[in-house]
């Protein structure tokens, strides 16, 4: 049952120059250049990263400041993409309609301080807040199956340092099911805390307490998403730490 | 033949090579297995979303409780264009989808269902592109690849109607298949070359400790130090995760080998004493079974799982069902 060559006809020909024109554009559009702008470039991590090349360079013999080296780094990235734009516009048309993207990033980067979401709930006559649900707590785990569902992970899973923009509609949509679902609750809250990954040989697990992002919604109505607070309260031990930024 | 003459020939050789490689037939076994198994993952997906009363909010315009704003997009997506902003198109979309992915899944109208489940799929892609994951990507390249290829030849309800049997023996081009091994090796290759940071050894390779503890996405709680004996195993996991998704090219290499032994030489015929193909796929479902265990990934794991069927030949297959059934057909031996 080993596949059987034939003799190739015209046919082959061009099915063959075909396909190979299909994999050298997925290719291109796959090509792993650099995806950065100025907001991203000047993240405390990536100014680090600059500032460690630079010094790497001048060490090898090609003397460059950090600033110079950001400013290098930009202006290819940007001739780069603006590029491949202008190469595979006459395709953009087939990659749009079908959704097909062939750069790969699963998992780029793991966070050592990721955020843990909270939704909590006020009842009829409590002044107490009661966690409803959140991720990885098996006491606290209503509606677990709609909020984990993995399309709506994508919405609710913040960023690094962002919430997702559509995230106002996840607090109303996820309000609007609890209220429909517990008649008894008044007012429901989403917020996020910090969690500190300890990996064994590193300094101690820090046991401050984080919270952010933090928004409401009664019965009556949403209430705007809160900013995120100039201090996060520090109820023990450590000092906050400045946020890591991961891309 | 001189070594100049050797390289003026080559574009020549390859040609010849690449029109030989993609004009080969085969069972399609391998390709109907991949169809079946996609299109059923992709309508568990669907169905899991149905069940949890989800369409109209992932699929909807926002201002009936949809969660994106595809409503307010210039141009809007074709399905909102056609059939109105409306909650209504939201569960249109998804009827279309669960019918396509059930008909791709059974061989029914194969390539029409399979181009059907390409363009429903973008355009849930469009209306809620942030629910749109690696995986949906991943599943909608294959599907596009079976849209030009005889995946229900066999195993099909189609190959049932035409031929009246399930199985069928057809030969079918084999570059569909080729096509869907390129494209998954694609994926893990350009995983691996993004991944940054605490990936690599020098950096502590505690990428996987710290994913597994990630709340959003691990299954267990792992912050008791009574599981911190588990570190050096995440770490060992964690180089061998970079090892598998940076080695693809080897890989390829290995198949060539495997396909063309006689061509083999020093590297060739250690990658076939080595068996380098079985192991590289070996730990690839390790890996995917693993992410099952541990993770909370949705449809990931067994979604790429289902285009593995396409890593073996159809004869790889059909042995394997046969030593299968001899198993079970075998008579248990009687008592003395």
């Amino acid at each position: 049952m080993v596949p059987v060559p034939r003799r190739p006809t015209v046919w082959s020909h061009v099915r063959g120059a075909l396909l190979l024109g299909v994999l050298f554009l997925n290719f291109c559009q796959g090509f792993p250049g650099p995806q950065l702008d100025a907001e991203r470039i000047d993240r405390p991590r990536n100014k680090r990263a600059v500032a460690q090349w630079s010094s790497i360079l001048t060490t090898l013999g090609h003397p460059i400041t950090p600033d110079e080296l950001r400013d290098a780094v930009l202006e290819y990235t940007t001739a780069f993409n603006m590029k491949q734009g202008e190469f595979l516009a006459p395709v953009a048309p087939a990659f749009h309609w079908t959704q097909i993207r062939q750069r790969w990033s699963l998992f780029g980067s793991s966070d050592s301080t990721p955020w843990w979401i909270h939704i909590e709930g006020r009842f009829h006559d409590e002044d107490q807040w009661r966690l409803l649900w959140r991720p990885m707590d098996p006491d606290a785990d209503v509606l677990q199956q709609l909020f984990e569902y993995r399309r709506l992970r994508g919405i609710w899973n913040p960023g690094a340092e962002d919430l997702r923009p559509d995230h106002p509609r996840f607090v109303r949509f996820a309000a609007d099911t609890l209220f429909d679902r517990i008649p008894e609750l008044d007012e429901v809250r989403i917020r996020f805390q910090r969690f500190y990954v300890h990996v064994p040989g590193s300094e101690p697990p820090n046991a401050h307490v984080e919270w952010r992002w933090e928004s409401r919604d009664t019965r009556a109505g949403a209430t705007p998403l809160d900013p995120p607070p100039p201090e996060a309260e520090a109820p023990t031990g450590s000092a906050n730490p400045e946020p890591e930024v991961l891309e | 033949m001189s070594r100049w003459r050797r390289w003026a020939l080559f574009p020549r050789r390859f040609w010849r090579h690449w029109v030989t490689l993609t004009d080969l037939r085969e069972d399609g076994t391998s390709l109907a297995l991949v169809r079946l198994l996609v299109g059923f993952v992709l309508l568990a997906d669907q169905l899991i979303a149905g069940q949890l009363g989800l369409v109209e909010h992932l699929w909807g315009p926002h201002t009936s409780g949809g969660l994106a704003l595809a409503a307010d997009a210039h141009p809007m997506p074709l399905m909102f264009e056609v059939f109105g902003a409306e909650p209504g198109t939201a569960t249109i979309l998804w009827w279309t989808m669960v019918v396509a992915c059930l008909c791709l899944g059974l061989g029914f109208l194969g390539r029409l269902a399979a181009a059907v489940v390409v363009f429903a799929s973008a355009q849930e892609a469009m209306i809620f592109p942030i629910g749109d994951r690696g995986i949906d990507i991943i599943l909608r390249a294959i599907c596009l690849i079976l849209v030009f290829s005889r995946c229900t030849a066999t195993l099909s309800v189609d190959a049932y109607l035409r031929r009246g049997k399930l199985h069928t023996g057809e030969r079918i081009p084999a570059w569909p298949r080729y096509l869907c091994v390129v494209q998954l090796l694609w994926v893990y290759f350009s995983a691996g070359i993004h991944k940054r940071g605490d990936w690599w050894p020098w950096r502590g390779a505690s990428a996987l400790w710290r994913i597994l503890h990630d709340p959003h996405f691990a299954r267990f709680d792992l912050t008791d130090p009574k599981w911190e004996w588990l570190f050096p195993l995440t770490q060992l996991g964690t180089i061998g995760t970079m090892l598998f998704e940076i080695t693809p090219p080897v890989f390829l290499l290995a198949l060539y080998y495997q396909r063309f032994p006689q061509r083999a030489g020093r590297v060739g015929t250690f990658l076939l004493r080595i068996h380098y193909r079985e192991l590289f796929l070996a730990l690839g479902i390790t890996f995917h079974v693993g992410l099952m265990a541990s993770m909370r990934l949705g449809i990931f794991p067994y979604g790429v799982l289902a285009i593995y069927p396409a890593f073996f030949a159809p004869d790889e297959i059909l042995a394997f069902a046969r030593r299968v059934r001899a198993k079970l057909r075998r008579p248990t031996p009687e008592p003395t």
